[in-house]
């Protein structure tokens, strides 16, 4: 614990120290980091491989957000998602563990035309980004996040809040709503139809 | 080479984007297609919050955008695990090519 800590540490001080060495070194064990779980993701053939890949992809960014001064983002990041849903994920897959062995593997059509696709998309999306000029210096994030962000949610973004909560409560209602447990009498006489 | 530039923070978002998408289109699983969902998700984060520290430095609002982006990604997940285990105890699988009833 005190070992993550002191390492938190040393990110969030890089961090703040803008263009330093140890930043671009984070950046890069990071960003790698990230790419090898995606790319876990693509060519894993077991589906609980692929969520493990998936866990260490948001963790690779969750420490990008810290390293680009999110630091509550990356807490979000860490709590919600590698916290939250992929837990629910996993409890997907031991809901529906019992498949009869079917093979999962994508057909060799399906994996050429996706990867040309992808590749296109790709080679699209670099170009742009190589090609623009992007704005260019790092700039400071305001020191006190979690209060400016709390004040903000308050404040000038007070309906995309609300609306949000709204959503989290009907999908709460459909989500149990949608698994519910089908009664046996229910199905027999919708066998009998 | 060294400085970490928005150009980076973009290109990685890119790949992960793209790896995202193949995984998307790859994945027969329901749940494989589900995790690709959530790689766009996260790649798509990663350009908002890249933009906030480059762009527009003293503001917070591709923060914000990134954490409505995560809201609704548990909120997704959270009905598409519903929807699959319906699915599952219909059709007794998870292979998304199975759902064809609707063919005309």
């Amino acid at each position: 614990m005190a070992e993550s800590t002191a390492w938190t540490m040393t990110l969030l001080a890089s961090a703040q120290g803008g263009a330093g060495m140890a930043e671009s070194l984070c950046f890069w064990v990071l960003a790698i980091g990230a790419l090898a779980g995606a790319v876990g993701v693509v060519i894993s053939k077991e589906i609980i491989r692929t969520a493990m890949c998936l866990l260490a992809t948001l963790v690779a960014m969750a420490g990008l957000y810290f390293l680009l001064g999110g630091y509550f983002l990356g807490a979000v990041q860490l709590i919600v998602y590698a916290g939250g849903t992929l837990v629910l994920i996993v409890f997907g897959v031991m809901l529906t563990a019992r498949s009869p062995q079917v093979s999962f593997e994508p057909r060799w059509f399906e994996m050429a035309a996706g990867a040309v696709i992808c590749a296109v998309l790709l080679a699209t999306l670099l170009h742009v980004v190589l090609r623009t000029t992007w704005p260019g210096e790092a700039g400071d994030v305001p020191d006190a996040t979690v209060a400016a962000i709390g004040q903000q949610f308050l404040g000038d973004y007070l309906v995309p809040f609300e609306a949000a909560s709204i959503l989290l409560l009907v999908v709460m209602i459909g989500a149990a709503f949608l698994a519910r447990p089908i009664r046996r009498d229910r199905r027999r006489s919708r066998r009998n139809v | 080479m060294f400085t970490v530039t928005l150009q980076h923070y973009l290109a990685l978002g890119a790949v992960v984007f793209c790896l995202g998408a193949l995984t998307m289109m790859v994945k027969r699983n329901a749940i494989g297609v589900l995790i690709g969902v959530e790689l766009l998700l996260n790649a798509a984060n990663i350009n908002l919050v890249a933009f906030n520290r480059y762009a527009a430095p003293g503001a917070l609002d591709g923060q914000l955008a990134a954490i409505f982006v995560i809201v609704l990604a548990a909120a997704e997940a959270a009905l598409l695990i519903a929807i699959l285990v319906n699915f599952y105890n219909n059709l007794i699988t998870v292979d998304v090519d199975q759902g064809d009833r609707l063919k005309g």
